[in-house]
C-alpha cells in the first residue's frame, strides 16, 4: 500500500538515554536492573578510574544472565522500544521482569561515549557490538543509517556468585570468573569515554543504592551485586548488611487483597534471643484504623482495591541495648540507620525510587518525621511513635498483583491514586501502630521489672537466705570432721558480719523509704488540697458572706433578729468546716505516722473518711462504709496516702455521673498466697475506667480528668503514688467495675506483719 | 416594682445573698430568688415575666447531685450566654468563690462584674447601687424600645410606615426578644379585608350552630 513512514532522527537516542536518566548512579541502576531481568545471579560492577597504561577509565557491568544470540541482539537489543519483558513477564528464578519501556539499555549513553557490548547465550556463538553514542549527536541523521560495528569473536569474563558463610555471617571471597562459552552465559557492558569523573563519594553512593536495589530482608542470594573499584578497596565486595538481623522488632505484614491481614512480630529478649510471636489474622477494617490524610477518604467497610501487599518493618531504638549479643557498635548502627532508614517500595523485588531514600524530602513519603514531631511521646507512653531514623522497612508490590498502583512516566514514583493511598493506610495506620504498640508493651514490661525491685523486699529475702544458711550449717556441723571446725567458725563470723552490714543497709533503706513515705504523703496532701481546695474556698467565702450579712442586717435597724441569728449560725458552721479541714491536713503528716508501727487500720481509714465527709456531702456524694477489724504492723502514712488518693479520685469521678453519687469504702482482712494482709476497696458511681487504659492509669502524669469545657486538668500523680506505695510495701493492685455502683472499683491489698 | 434576682443552687448561700442585698435596696426595688431550671434558654422569659432587671448568678451551679432537686449541668457564664441571645445588654453579675477560674476568665467580659460573696456582702451598698443603676439603665432602654415598637407598629397598622420604619420595627422586635411580625409588610386595606373575611366566617359558623341547636330542640 502506498504511504509514508516515520523516520527517527538519531538525536532521539539522546532523549531516551542521556537526557532522561537523572544521574550516573541511576544509569548504572538501570543497567543492573537489565541484568536482573536477564536472570543474573551475580552482577559485577567494576569502576576503574586509573587503568593500566594506554587504557582509559571505564565502567564494566558484567553478569551471568542468559545473554543474547546474534538474532536477539539484532531483533531485540537493537530495536529501540522493544522490550523482551512484554513477551515474557518472567525470567529465571521466577523473577518478574522489571521495566517494559524498552529503553533501559540506552542508559549506557549517560555513563560514557562508547559502549562495548559482549554477550553469550547458551549453545550459541558469542556476539558483540561497539556503540559510539556520540555518532547520534549529529542532527539530521537517520537513526537507521548509523552503522554499529560488530566485535568479532568477543571473549569476556563472566563473574560467579560468592558463597555466604552463615557461621561467619559474611560472604566468602569471590570465586574466579569464568570465560564465556556455550555453557557459560552472560553479558558484559564496558563503557569508556566516561562522561563523569568518578570519586570515592560516587562509589559510596552507588554502593548504597545498589545495596538496597533488591530486598535486603530476604538475603536475596539469587541476586548479588558485587562492586569493584580502584579508589577504595574497602568499598569492594558483595553488598550486604548485618544489621538486618539485629532489629529490636521485626514485623511481617501481609494483606491478602481480600479484606484479610495477617501479621507476625519477632522481637529480641534482653539477652539477645529471638522470640517469635504467633501470627495474627484480622480484617482490614480492624487493622487499618484511619485512612491516609492525602487523597480520597476510604469508606470504613469497603475492601481496598490496591491488591495484595507485603510489608516488612524493622525497628531499631538506636540504643546500645539493641546490639546486645552482637559485636556491632552503636556508631555502626547509627551509620547504618542514617543511610538505610525509611520505608522503601519494591515492585517485583526491584526498588521503586524515591520512596524511602534518605536525604531526599520525597523519601519520607509517609511523613514519619512530621508525625513524630507532632507527638514526640517516648516508648513509655501508649501513644509512642517511631522516629523516621529508627525504622528500616519495605513494602513489596508486584506488577500482576497490584496493577492499579501505577508507575509515573518519569522513571520515579507512583501515581497518587486511591490505591496508592490504601497502600499508605496499610503502612501508616496498620503496620506502624502495630509495631509501636508492641514496642511500648515490651518497654513497659521491662520497666516494670526494673521498678518492681523493692529494697525492703530484697533485705527481707536476704535475711531469710542467711537464716536458712545458718540452719543448714547447724545441721551439717555435727557430721563435719574436727579439723573443719575453724572453717565453720569463720563461716559463722562471715554470716554475722553480713547480717550487720545488712542491718546497716536495712536502716539506710528504711530511712530512704521513710523519706519516700513522707514525700508521698505530702504529695497526696497537695493533690487533695487541689481537689478539695475549691470547696474550702467556697466555705470560707460563704462564712465571711454570712458574717457580713448578719452585720448588715443589724446595722439596718429593722427587726431582723431571727435572720441575724440564722446567718451567724451559718457562719459558725462554715467556720467549723474550715477548721476541720485544717486539722485534717495536719493529721496526715504527723510524725508518728511516718514509721512502721502497729496500727488499727479500720480506725485509720474511718477517721480519714470522716474528715472527708463534709466535702463529699457538700457535693451530695454519699459514702457507704464497711470495715472489718484489721490490725497489724504497717506504715500508717502510706496506707492513708493510698486511701486518700483513691477517695480523691472517687470524689471527682462520682460527680461526673448522671446517677446518684455514691462512693463505697470497704476494708477487710484478706490472705494472699499464704500471707496475712488486708484489702482496701474503693468504688464509685462514676463512668468507670476503660479496660484499654487500666494499665496506663498507674503511670505518672497520665490523667483522664477534664473540666466542663473538656479541658484536661489534674496532676496525673495520685494513682502513681498508690502504685509506688503498693510496690514498696509488697502489695497488689487491680481495677475493675463496681458491680452495684457501676463505676470504677480499685482494690489494693497489703501484706501485714 | 423592679427586682434583682439571685440564682444559686445552694439554698444557704442563696438566702444569705438575698438578705444581704435587701439591706441595701432603694424604694421600688426588691430581691427575689430565680428558680433553677434545666433549660437555660427559659431564663430570659422568666426575667421579663417577673420584671427582673438585674440578675446575680453563682458561677458554679452544677454542684448538686443529678437526682436532687435543683440539679443542672451548666455554669453561670452559660446562663449569661443564653440570656444574651434574647437581651444582649441585660445586666448580670457573677458571684464566685474563685474569680481566677480559667473557664470564668474566658467569659468575664460578658458580665457586668465578677465578685466573691465576701466582696458583695462586705460592701453591699456599693454593689447594690451599681446593680440598681445598671437595672435602671436597662429598664429605661427597654422601655424606650417598647415605646418605639408601639409607635412603629401603629404606623404599620395605619399603613403610614416607610420601608425604613418597617425595617426598624423588625430589628426592634428581634432585640426585644420577639419574632418579627409577618404583618409588618401587609397594607391597611389587606388587613381590613382579612378581618372582614374572618368576620364573615364567624357569622356563617354562628348560623350553623343555631341550626343545629334548633334541630336538637325539636
Amino acid at each position: 500500500m502506498p504511504g509514508k513512514h516515520f523516520k527517527v532522527d538519531a538525536r532521539a537516542m539522546l532523549t531516551w538515554g542521556r537526557d532522561s536518566i537523572k544521574d550516573h548512579t541511576t544509569a548504572v541502576l538501570e543497567l543492573v536492573k537489565n541484568s536482573y531481568d536477564a536472570g543474573a545471579r551475580i552482577v559485577e560492577v567494576a569502576i576503574c578510574t586509573a587503568p593500566k597504561k594506554e587504557e582509559m577509565p571505564y565502567i564494566r557491568i558484567s553478569d551471568d544472565g542468559v545473554g543474547m544470540t546474534n538474532r536477539q541482539l539484532s531483533q531485540n537489543w537493537l530495536r529501540i522500544g522493544y522490550s523482551e519483558k512484554l513477551k515474557s513477564k518472567t525470567a529465571r528464578f521466577g523473577r518478574r521482569k522489571t521495566g517494559e519501556k524498552g529503553v533501559g539499555r540506552i542508559s549506557a549513553d549517560r555513563l560514557g561515549g562508547n559502549l562495548e557490548l559482549r554477550t553469550q547465550a547458551r549453545n550459541a556463538l558469542p556476539v558483540g557490538l561497539n556503540v559510539n553514542w556520540n555518532k547520534f549527536e549529529k542532527a539530521g541523521t537517520d537513526l537507521s543509517k548509523i552503522t554499529i560495528p560488530i566485535i568479532s569473536k568477543p571473549s569476556f569474563l563472566i563473574p560467579q556468585p560468592s558463597q555466604f558463610d552463615s557461621r561467619k555471617n559474611q560472604f566468602l571471597e569471590a570465586p574466579a570468573s569464568r570465560r564465556n562459552s556455550r555453557g557459560c552465559t552472560g553479558t558484559e557492558l564496558k563503557i569508556i569515554s566516561l562522561r563523569h569523573q568518578w570519586g570515592k563519594a560516587d562509589i559510596e553512593d552507588l554502593r548504597h543504592e545498589l545495596s538496597i536495589l533488591t530486598p535486603p530482608f530476604e538475603r536475596v542470594l539469587d541476586f548479588q551485586v558485587r562492586i569493584l573499584n580502584d579508589l577504595d578497596p574497602n568499598l569492594n565486595g558483595v553488598l550486604d548488611s548485618p544489621f538486618y538481623e539485629v532489629a529490636e522488632i521485626e514485623g511481617d505484614f501481609s494483606y491478602s487483597g481480600n479484606a484479610h491481614v495477617e501479621y507476625s512480630l519477632t522481637d529480641r529478649t534482653e539477652k539477645g534471643r529471638v522470640r517469635r510471636h504467633d501470627p495474627i489474622i484480622t480484617e482490614w477494617t480492624s487493622f487499618v484504623h484511619t485512612v491516609a490524610t492525602t487523597g480520597n477518604a476510604l469508606p470504613v467497610n469497603s475492601v481496598p482495591k490496591c491488591g495484595p501487599l507485603n510489608a516488612k518493618l524493622l525497628f531499631y531504638p538506636r540504643l546500645a541495648e539493641t546490639l546486645r549479643g552482637t559485636d556491632l557498635t552503636v556508631t555502626e548502627l547509627k551509620e547504618f540507620l542514617d543511610t538505610n532508614a525509611g520505608i522503601k517500595v519494591y515492585r517485583d523485588n526491584v526498588r521503586v525510587m524515591p520512596y524511602g531514600s534518605v536525604g531526599r524530602p520525597e523519601g519520607d513519603w509517609l511523613g514519619l518525621g512530621d508525625r513524630k514531631a507532632r507527638n514526640p511521646a517516648g516508648p513509655g507512653r501508649v501513644d509512642f511513635r517511631v522516629a523516621p531514623n529508627q525504622l528500616v522497612g519495605a513494602v513489596f508490590l508486584t506488577r500482576d498483583g497490584n496493577p492499579r498502583i501505577i508507575d509515573t512516566s518519569g522513571r520515579e514514583g507512583l501515581i497518587h491514586s486511591d490505591e496508592f493511598n490504601e497502600l499508605k493506610s496499610f503502612l501508616l495506620s496498620g503496620c506502624l501502630p502495630t509495631v509501636e504498640a508492641h514496642y511500648h508493651k515490651l518497654y513497659s514490661a521491662r520497666k516494670k521489672d526494673e521498678d518492681e525491685f523493692s529494697p525492703r523486699e530484697t533485705v527481707r529475702e536476704v535475711n531469710e537466705s542467711l537464716d536458712e544458711l545458718v540452719s543448714n550449717l547447724r545441721s551439717v556441723e555435727a557430721e563435719l570432721p574436727k579439723k573443719a571446725s575453724r572453717q565453720v567458725e569463720r563461716l559463722r563470723d562471715q554470716i554475722s558480719l553480713s547480717r550487720e552490714r545488712l542491718k546497716l543497709l536495712q536502716k539506710s533503706s528504711e530511712e530512704l523509704a521513710s523519706q519516700a513515705t513522707i514525700y508521698r504523703g505530702l504529695a497526696t496532701l497537695g493533690i487533695t488540697a487541689a481537689t478539695f481546695g475549691h470547696e474550702t474556698e467556697i466555705t470560707l467565702d460563704s462564712c465571711l458572706a454570712a458574717i457580713n450579712t448578719a452585720h448588715a442586717l443589724m446595722a439596718s435597724g429593722t427587726d431582723s433578729r431571727n435572720e441575724v441569728l440564722e446567718e451567724l449560725a451559718k457562719a459558725i458552721e462554715y467556720g467549723k468546716r474550715i477548721s476541720a479541714w485544717g486539722a485534717f491536713a495536719l493529721k496526715r503528716v504527723r510524725r508518728d505516722k511516718r514509721q512502721k508501727r502497729k496500727t488499727n487500720i479500720n480506725q485509720l481509714i474511718s477517721e480519714l473518711v470522716k474528715g472527708l465527709k463534709p466535702a463529699f456531702s457538700a457535693s451530695n456524694i454519699k459514702i457507704r462504709e464497711s470495715y472489718e477489724d484489721v490490725e497489724g504492723n504497717t506504715f500508717p502514712m502510706d496506707v492513708e496516702s493510698v486511701a486518700l488518693n483513691l477517695m480523691t479520685n472517687a470524689y471527682y469521678f462520682s460527680k461526673l455521673s448522671k446517677k446518684e453519687r455514691v462512693v463505697s469504702v470497704i476494708l477487710r482482712n484478706a490472705r494472699r498466697e499464704g500471707e496475712n494482709g488486708f484489702e482496701l476497696i474503693v468504688g464509685d458511681s462514676g463512668p468507670g475506667v476503660r479496660t484499654s487504659i487500666r494499665d496506663q492509669v498507674w503511670e505518672p502524669l497520665f490523667s483522664t480528668k477534664v473540666d466542663i469545657d473538656g479541658r484536661p486538668f489534674g496532676t496525673g500523680l495520685g494513682l502513681s503514688i498508690v502504685d509506688s506505695v503498693v510496690r514498696d510495701l509488697g502489695g497488689t493492685k487491680s481495677i475493675d467495675s463496681e458491680p452495684r455502683l457501676e463505676g470504677a472499683r480499685f482494690k489494693i491489698w497489703f501484706r501485714l506483719d | 416594682m423592679y427586682s434583682i434576682a439571685v440564682l444559686d443552687d445552694r439554698n444557704e448561700q442563696l438566702t444569705t445573698l438575698i438578705r444581704s442585698i435587701r439591706t441595701a435596696l432603694p424604694e421600688g426595688w426588691s430581691c427575689v430568688q430565680c428558680p433553677l431550671v434545666s433549660d437555660p434558654s427559659s431564663y430570659a422569659q422568666w426575667l421579663m415575666d417577673n420584671e427582673v432587671f438585674v440578675l446575680v448568678v453563682d458561677q458554679v451551679l452544677n454542684e448538686q447531685a443529678p437526682d436532687s432537686a435543683g440539679s443542672v449541668d451548666y455554669k453561670g457564664h452559660q446562663v449569661i450566654e443564653s440570656i444574651r441571645e434574647t437581651f444582649p445588654d441585660f445586666p448580670v453579675f457573677i458571684v464566685t468563690a474563685h474569680p481566677s477560674d480559667e473557664d470564668l476568665s474566658d467569659h468575664e467580659g460578658n458580665a457586668e462584674d465578677v465578685i466573691t460573696r465576701t466582696q458583695l456582702t462586705g460592701d453591699v451598698r456599693k454593689y447594690v447601687a451599681r446593680m440598681v443603676r445598671a437595672g435602671q439603665r436597662f429598664h429605661a432602654e427597654h422601655e424606650r424600645r417598647l415605646n418605639e415598637l408601639t409607635e412603629l407598629a401603629t404606623k404599620v397598622a395605619l399603613g403610614t410606615a416607610s420601608q425604613e420604619e418597617k425595617d426598624n420595627l423588625k430589628q426592634l422586635q428581634v432585640s426585644l426578644g420577639s419574632r418579627p411580625a409577618a404583618t409588618v409588610n401587609i397594607t391597611r386595606e389587606e388587613a381590613l379585608a382579612s378581618a372582614e373575611e374572618k368576620a364573615t366566617e364567624l357569622e356563617d359558623l354562628a348560623r350553623e350552630i343555631e341550626a343545629i341547636v334548633q334541630d336538637r330542640s325539636r
